[in-house]
């Protein structure tokens, strides 16, 4: 035996032993992995085994891979591999209550009919035509059909939320339904300035996945008993009876999600260009809100040097911070709250301020707060602001931390004591009221928090915000299936440099002010030189010796102070690149340094010793 | 294997002999370094992880774990020491794992003195330190398997030149199995054995690892390629003694 093995056949046995073994471990132990990352992105979470716990008919997975096709995208298949045993823990989990089908769809099969029919997606390969499915469809015992058309390969984060989110489709028979009522048109329509037709907002499209949409109209006078979340949107001169309606299907226990804003930047507004009026755009409940305990500050927006978002400004302009366009981090979302507490950062634009009004009879939870580096500003400024860095240069810090988003519950009255007219009384109060609020519009809006890929003709999102991940949080929430929450909010998205960022906000803080003292002795130069160049034609054409003298000082003056103000702006980044620099000395270069020393210093140490 | 600690701590006291292990640890950092923060663009990227600190990590030992092999077998071949190891009372797997053990061990500590990187990343933000963690594991996992393979080939060869280049060929042949490069070129062959060789890649397992899941089957497919590499080197020892 041991001259076998000590020979070449021994070498080819030991090859041998190990393919069959790594094959073997390959069909055996496909389940048992330790989750290292933080939020558990791998692993199936409680939220899911709720869902599979509360499955009462059967379900039925088919997942087309087409393995044969897909031979040489390692990528691709590794991935499938990945879905495949999710899905099968999914049906471990359920009880026997979910079948699981694995289809490898051949061309020009019936499976590939089969595949086409649930409305998967094939995804070409190459010129030569080959195309590969890789999807799910489920159907439930009543035939409803849900589908994942592909699974994006960047996305595996989302993987688990996503299948169960089909699952828990299939599980519920019917739909939650959704009245939406709003004043922006998310159903897409046309943009006047762009010329161009504009898609429908992804926000809703992620809605209508999990929920029946039922659109309602602004002067409607009774929102529908099927109805279980009222989702209303940028409310702009309501009519009397809506408002009335809206009242009282509020008081009778029906869940209100608003979304309010004093200058809505999603909205086109009357006119065409910027510097219009900003009341246009605003929009309030106001009267409704009173009845709750609650306000939106009138005409005010939230201005925050903490929060304040990079915005682009064009090419070969640097991005400046944007003192109303606000990233809500963590720390400023309510981390108590179902809605807000697993969500890494929200998006908002010129968002209002909430307040509890005094002596309200409801709670009032604050569910996004600003920071306490922040002021409110006229919102009529968002209309006309040019150069959003005026905000940041205009800021003063009130210490006080303001609410953006609240959630209003407890017992209220109505609005309309008297009834409206033609209309007799209505319900006059309720023990428990359940109303989301939020003073901004245009967090729902696509470029504030989702990017959309187009995947040959399917709308692929890639958000890069939690913005939409809030709204059905809400509106699961609010209508009472919220076991999904806890498996949607696992990912995380970014994990940004918080010391850079902090030095970027500190080196604005104090460049801002000497470049705004650089930039008003600039324009004072440049009118005087003006004034001196365009002399009164009543006085002489011929400027005077001490003019010139004075128009070629103004002159160097102009070009110092240009020098200067360049000086600035390259200092704005000095820190960040200096801390750069330092660390990648600390990482290429100091252990490195450190062990070259020490290595001498033992030689030394050692050559004296042996001396 | 109750003389396999010796030959462990022989060999390891040996690598600290020579001013070489020291400039194969700085070059390691330095290169990893400048890998990290010139190519993979890691402080411009702003985000804290050390995605672009591991991705280069399968390339760099493509060069330098060799190096460390090279001489495990070689050597002692070339200046005759070996004739006296294997007339001392150890066995063929003693010597293989001591001297593997004492050169992956060695490797280890070159990887943890990149520590000022999770410094780094800790200090400018949040990171999940889970998946840095694993990332850690997967790379020390990687260097292992690399050198098994070196090993293997500096116990085939005489020369330490010609034992590294054979290393970096096997290992770069381990890296590319799951390249489509290499698949298209066995578009011919059934898909079982493409799947294989597609297994065998060092690229797909490590990158799994580092994502921060470790999987049983990727931690037996880095502990079984070693083994098997090491019983290979016992038995290419063998041979040669008796040749």
């Amino acid at each position: 035996m041991k001259r076998v093995i000590y020979s070449g056949a021994g070498l080819l046995l030991i090859a041998l032993a190990f393919l069959v073994f790594n094959g073997l471990s390959g069909m055996l132990f496909t389940n048992a992995r330790l989750d290292l990352t933080e939020q558990k992105l791998y692993t199936i979470s409680e939220g899911t085994e709720r869902i599979l716990d509360g499955l009462q008919t059967p379900i039925e997975l088919h997942f087309f891979y087409s393995d044969e096709t897909a031979k040489e995208l390692v990528a691709l298949r590794n991935y499938a591999r990945r879905v495949e045993e999710m899905l099968r823990a999914y049906q471990r989990a359920s009880g026997g209550k979910l079948k699981l089908h694995v289809i490898d769809p051949q061309p020009f099969s019936e499976e590939e009919d089969r595949a086409a029919e649930f409305g998967l997606q094939a995804v070409p390969l190459n010129q030569g035509g080959d195309k590969v499915y890789f999807g799910l469809a489920g159907t439930n015992a009543e035939g409803s059909t849900q589908i994942i058309p592909f699974f994006p390969l960047d996305q595996e984060e989302f993987l688990e939320y996503e299948i169960s989110r089909l699952v828990q489709g299939l599980a519920a028979g019917e739909l939650p339904v959704v009245g939406v009522l709003s004043g922006l048109q998310l159903t897409g329509g046309f943009d006047m300035r762009t010329q161009q037709a504009t898609p429908p907002w992804m926000v809703l499209e992620e809605v209508r996945q999990l929920f029946h949409i039922e659109s309602l109209r602004r002067d409607v006078d009774l929102i529908p008993t099927n109805v279980s979340v009222l989702l209303l949107i940028h409310p702009k001169d309501l009519p009397e009876q809506t408002l009335y309606a809206i009242d009282q299907f509020v008081l009778r226990g029906g869940k209100l999600l608003a979304f309010v804003d004093p200058h809505s930047e999603a909205d086109p507004g009357m006119g065409i260009g910027p510097g219009e009026f900003g009341e246009e755009r605003a929009s309030d409940l106001e009267p409704l809100f009173k009845a709750w305990g609650v306000r939106m500050v009138p005409q005010r927006a939230l201005a925050d040097a903490a929060y304040a978002m990079s915005v682009g400004m064009g090419a070969e302009r640097r991005p400046v911070r944007h003192a109303g366009w606000l990233s809500l981090p963590r720390g400023a979302l309510d981390q108590d709250d179902v809605t807000t507490a697993a969500l890494e950062n929200i998006t908002v634009a010129s968002a209002g301020i909430l307040e509890p009004l005094e002596g309200a009879t409801t709670r009032f939870t604050p569910l996004f707060s600003s920071s306490e580096y922040s002021m409110p500003v006229e919102a009529e400024r968002f209309a006309t602001l040019d150069n959003p860095e005026t905000l940041l240069l205009g800021l003063e810090p009130t210490g006080e931390r303001y609410t953006l988003a609240a959630r209003i519950q407890g017992p209220a009255k109505t609005a309309f004591p008297n009834g409206i007219e033609g209309r007799e009384k209505g319900i006059q109060e309720s023990q428990s009221i359940n109303v989301i609020a939020v003073a901004d519009t245009d967090l729902l809006s696509d470029r504030m928090w989702v990017q959309v890929q187009d995947f040959f003709g399917q709308r692929i999102p890639q958000p890069w915000a939690d913005n939409g991940a809030f709204v059905i949080n809400a509106l699961d929430n609010l209508s009472g299936t919220d076991a999904l929450i806890s498996v949607r909010s696992r990912g995380r998205f970014t994990r940004p440099f918080v010391v850079v960022e902090t030095l970027q906000r500190q080196a604005e803080n104090r460049f801002r002010e000497k470049e705004e003292v650089l930039q008003q002795r600039l324009a004072d130069t440049e009118q005087k030189l003006a004034e001196l160049q365009s002399p009164d034609p009543e006085q002489a054409l011929e400027l005077t010796a001490e003019q010139e003298q004075a128009l070629r000082q103004f002159m160097q003056e102009k070009v110092r102070i240009r020098k200067e103000l360049r000086e600035v702006r390259y200092q704005l980044n000095a820190d960040i690149e200096a801390l750069g620099r330092t660390l990648k000395f600390a990482n290429i270069a100091l252990v490195p340094l450190v062990l070259t020393l020490g290595v001498l210093a033992l030689w030394l140490w050692r050559r004296r010793r042996s001396a | 294997m109750s003389q396999l600690p010796v030959i462990f701590k022989r060999e390891l006291a040996s690598y600290f002999a020579t001013p070489l292990a020291y400039v194969f640890i700085v070059i390691f950092l330095v290169l990893s370094g400048v890998f990290t923060f010139y190519l993979g663009g890691f402080y411009e990227r702003g985000q804290a992880d050390l995605t672009p600190f591991f991705s280069f990590h399968t390339w760099l030992y493509l060069f330098l774990v060799p190096a460390i092999a090279m001489r495990l077998w070689a050597e002692e071949r070339k200046s005759g020491s070996i004739e006296l190891l294997m007339t001392l009372p150890i066995t063929r797997f003693e010597a293989v794992g001591g001297k593997f053990l004492a050169a992956w061990v060695f490797a280890g500590i070159a990887l943890l003195l990149t520590f000022p990187m999770v410094i780094t990343v800790n200090y400018l933000g949040e990171p999940d330190n889970g998946v840095i963690a694993a990332g850690y594991l997967g790379s020390w996992l990687l260097a292992g398997a690399f050198l098994a393979i070196g090993s293997c080939m500096s116990a085939l060869a005489k020369n330490q030149v010609i034992a590294f280049i054979l290393s970096v060929a096997v290992c770069f042949l381990f890296i590319v199995s799951g390249l489509p490069m290499v698949l298209d070129a066995l578009a011919w062959a059934p898909q079982w054995l493409i799947d294989a060789v597609a297994s065998l890649s060092f690229l797909i397992r490590f990158d799994s690892i580092s994502k921060g899941v470790i999987d049983l089957r990727d931690l037996l497919y880095f502990v079984t390629l070693i083994v098997a590499w090491l019983a290979a080197t016992a038995v290419v020892v063998d041979l040669k003694k008796a040749a």
